[in-house]
């Protein structure tokens, strides 16, 4: 019998919803689109239309040793072009944002390849070759799991995600990379993602309403979809508490349990 | 001689925060009744000190009556409409302390 991953317990639409992000064969809905410049405008790694600068030959040139996980292995596009390794932050509210750190790592490993991610508290990094940067930077954005008022492209002073929102809904931001356009209703980068500013404003949409995130994010929260509403959660949570607490103290002399 | 008994004081958690557009008009407001005698907020601003974001404010207040209390508050609902905590007790210095002294910010008679 062939086995299929389950990704994560649960009954309610927050587990749902973690359940659909990590599966690598579900498509991220497009809530917005932007150009390919403007990606690399709020990522700042390199200007419009500069080349991609590189720290080896590309692998074709370089003649590589005969070795059976190179020739399983396939390339990325970054490292086939030998591009530098660099990097894109997501830093998430705990307001309701549509994912949250340790959900990202789980769906990017599960998605990605030629990754490096790592979790921090309020903030997720991925790390990988520049132009494979720059494509999983544009889905990410344009994907559901983004929210411009919750969630935020952070290189640097990433904190806000557990401060209280603003008057409009925004996350806060102690750089003031982005603003909110009342004109408008959207939110606009004026900085990169490391705080320097940019040649124009960059849109990237209006925020959802407090009950679409509800019905999107995959954060349990007393004031929306509470844990204790979903019995399968708990006893997983439970059992894998269970297990790393007992399992390495004298876990021999703990018979049947 | 150090005034010991402390005013009673009205602590507003707003639930999202404030901007400073918002907060003074809010302010001068409650200065402007005659039963509140000092009104003090706090924040944290942003990096280059151009925006500043108000998340606690303190309203001394002369009586904890009811009545004046519910003339605060319908101020509060106005200027804070996506809604906020409201919590008595006292919650800034109202004496001069130690470290005042220590500090050389008490001019000594």
């Amino acid at each position: 019998m062939a086995y299929k991953a389950q990704f994560a317990p649960g009954t309610t639409v927050i587990s749902e919803n973690r359940r659909k992000y990590m599966d690598p064969d579900y498509e991220f809905k497009k809530l917005r689109s932007m150009s390919d410049e403007d990606i690399v405008l709020v990522l700042g790694h390199r200007a419009p239309g500069e080349d991609f600068k590189s720290v080896h030959p590309p692998l074709e040139e370089m003649g590589e040793p005969d070795c059976i996980v190179r020739e399983l292995v396939e390339p990325t596009e970054g490292a086939k072009a030998g591009d530098r390794i660099r990097y894109v932050q997501f830093t998430d509210s705990v307001y309701s944002a549509p994912i949250t750190p340790y959900q990202r790592a789980w769906a990017y490993c599960h998605r990605y390849r030629g990754i490096d991610t790592g979790t921090l508290s309020g903030r997720q990094i991925v790390e990988a070759r520049e132009r494979d940067v720059e494509t999983i930077s544009k889905e990410l954005i344009e994907s559901e799991t983004f929210d411009p008022a919750r969630t935020g492209i952070r290189g640097r002073t990433v904190h806000g995600h557990a401060v209280r929102l603003d008057e409009n809904g925004l996350m806060f931001d102690a750089m003031r990379r982005y603003i909110f356009d009342e004109a408008s209703g959207e939110v606009k980068y004026v900085k990169n993602m490391v705080g320097e500013p940019i040649d124009r404003p960059v849109s990237v949409g209006k925020p959802m309403s407090d009950a679409d995130l509800e019905k999107m994010t995959t954060m349990f929260r007393g004031d929306g979809i509470s844990i204790t509403e979903d019995q399968e959660v708990i006893d997983v949570v439970n059992a894998v508490h269970w297990g790393r607490t007992f399992g390495g103290f004298k876990s021999v002399n703990r018979d049947g349990e | 001689m150090i005034d010991m008994k402390a005013k009673p004081e009205l602590q507003v958690f707003p639930l999202r925060l404030l901007s400073e557009k918002t907060v003074k008009p809010m302010i001068d407001e409650l200065e402007a009744l005659d039963y509140v005698s000092q009104v003090n907020c706090r924040g944290f601003s942003t990096v280059d000190n151009e925006e500043y974001k108000v998340g606690w404010i303190w309203i001394e207040i002369e009586s904890d009556e009811d009545d004046k209390i519910k003339g605060i508050e319908e101020i509060c609902i106005r200027y804070i409409p996506f809604g906020y905590d409201i919590q008595k007790g006292r919650f800034t210095k109202y004496r001069v302390t130690t470290s005042d002294y220590l500090r050389g910010q008490v001019k000594e008679e």
